[in-house]
């Protein structure tokens, strides 16, 4: 309790210059002024009496400094005054201080948000269960070699027989009308899906139900909404759910709504199963995502995949998988490093004409740096 | 082996000076540090060499634990002077220092003994 008491007062001490340092000198006036009255008193000389006053207090500057010791905690009380020197030197120097202040948040500002964008592109995982197991599947004809293009729906189901792929979706977006009753018409972003969409990203919807294997299989005219559309056309109503929506005239039961930020594409508003008109015309149209079985790696989906492709196309055709991250990221992932690497270079060029920029500073106080050094000032306050 | 300093008369032993001050205030009540020192030095018979600065670092730690309280007054001679006086927490303290103290004193007075019969 005492302990905590004393430290709270040196601490009280240290931020504040204190009012004790005055009351110090009087107190030590005083004692002298006591010891030399008993050495009179005893028969000495004014001169003598003096003399051995400061002989028998043992000097009034070493027992200030050690009073001051005892009463505040002098390393901060150090700090808090090479702080406030610190201050007059950047006022003495303002053009100079502002230029260095304003370069060194403008090369920090940069990094920091170049880096935030790399964070979240580069090094967050996707928004899914297990994002690792996740491949994107790519198919390309062999003769001559061509560009990874889209899977159509043949392809689709020949792949789902891969072992190592334990479900997969494919899906196509485009574009449509959607209108009803209350509803104002809007454009809405529309993800026409086959296979498992549900268990191969592995989320359900927030409200109502996910699109059933026999709907996807059949081709129902359910959709499945997203959150940013339920916003904006529904106002959040939850008892959307069961009502129709009509999607270029057609009327589709609304299922369930996805969770905010989910849903694979992120663009798409709408979910619904590819009807079986356009299983038929088979278009090349399909992305197709893939939940690989845990362990299996994209190289082992690859060959497999690869095989099946081979087979199937009489080798006119190879296929691949990639993983979903990287495929997702490839685009930009160059630039964004390359950004990242400029900002940084930038916040060294900055440094190095700080540091210049202190050099000019402190030739101009190669004097006060010596009569401070002479003063005793250690040589780390004076570089500090 | 005197802990420091010249060899007939040793420094005090360090933590004690606390404890010291608190007793001088204890039984000679108000004094101020010029009083102490004096009070000190006339107990110890000069046998002790007291840096009479050595006194300040301990009465502001004793201040701050707020064992020991300065207030200013006059002396007899019509002089200012920093007058200190032991607090109830002081009283205390000093009860339970002079105890620790003995303990220690003992079991060193022990040992001592205990080397001085092989």
């Amino acid at each position: 309790m005492s302990e905590l008491r004393r430290f709270l007062q040196r601490l009280l001490n240290a931020l504040r210059p204190s009012r004790r340092e005055a009351e110090l000198d009087r107190e030590l006036a005083a004692h002298l002024a006591l010891i030399e009255e008993e050495c009179l008193r005893r028969g000495a000389s004014a001169e003598d009496a003096r003399r051995s006053a400061r002989m028998m207090l043992g000097g009034v500057a070493q027992t200030k400094e050690l009073h001051r010791d005892a009463r505040s905690l002098e390393w901060l009380g150090e700090m808090r005054r090479n702080v406030s020197y610190a201050v007059r030197m950047l006022r003495r120097r303002p053009v100079a201080s502002m230029a260095a202040m304003l370069s060194l948040a403008l090369g920090i500002g940069l990094g920091a948000s170049i880096f935030s964008v790399l964070d979240w592109v580069l090094l967050r995982p996707l928004p899914f269960s297990k994002p690792h197991e996740l491949v994107r599947i790519f198919t390309a004809g062999t003769t001559p070699p061509g560009n990874p293009s889209p899977v159509t729906y043949t392809e689709f189901l020949a792949l789902y027989r891969a072992t190592t792929v334990r479900s997969a979706t494919a899906y196509s977006t485009t574009t449509r009308v959607m209108t009803g009753a209350g509803i104002t018409p809007v454009h809405i972003v529309l993800a026409r899906a086959a296979g498992d969409l549900s268990s191969t990203l592995g989320e359900a919807p927030a409200i109502g139900r996910g699109l059933t294997s026999t709907e996807m299989a059949s081709g129902a005219r359910v959709v499945v909404l997203g959150y940013g559309l339920w916003r904006r056309s529904f106002a959040g109503d939850a008892s959307i759910v069961g009502r129709a929506v009509l999607i270029d005239g057609v009327a589709h039961i609304v299922a369930g709504v996805m969770p905010r930020g989910r849903g694979y594409p992120a663009g798409a508003d709408v979910w619904r199963p590819l009807t079986a008109k356009e299983r038929e015309d088979d278009d090349r149209e399909l992305d197709v995502i893939a939940r690989l079985n845990s362990g299996a790696s994209a190289a082992q989906a690859s060959d497999e995949i690869r095989a099946i492709e081979h087979a199937t196309s009489k080798i006119t055709r190879t296929a691949w998988a990639d993983e979903l991250q990287r495929s997702t990221v490839a685009n930009v992932k160059t630039p964004i490093q390359a950004l990242a690497g400029a900002a940084m270079l930038t916040l060294l060029i900055i440094c190095a004409n700080l540091a210049a920029l202190v050099g000019a500073g402190s030739a101009d106080r190669a004097d006060e740096m010596q009569i401070r050094g002479a003063l005793g000032a250690s040589r780390g306050r004076i570089l500090g | 082996m005197p802990p420091s300093g010249d060899q007939s008369r040793p420094d005090i032993l360090p933590g004690t000076l606390e404890l010291i001050v608190l007793r001088t205030l204890d039984t000679m009540g108000p004094q101020h540090a010029y009083g102490i020192a004096a009070r000190i030095e006339q107990v110890a018979e000069n046998s002790i060499r007291l840096n009479q600065g050595t006194l300040y670092p301990a009465l502001v730690r004793l201040e701050q634990k707020g064992w020991i309280k300065g207030s200013w007054q006059t002396t007899q001679n019509n002089r200012e002077a920093r007058y200190y006086a032991i607090t109830r927490a002081g009283t205390k303290a000093l009860g339970e220092q002079s105890e620790w103290w003995r303990r220690s004193a003992d079991l060193v007075n022990k040992l001592l003994a205990g080397e001085a019969e092989q």
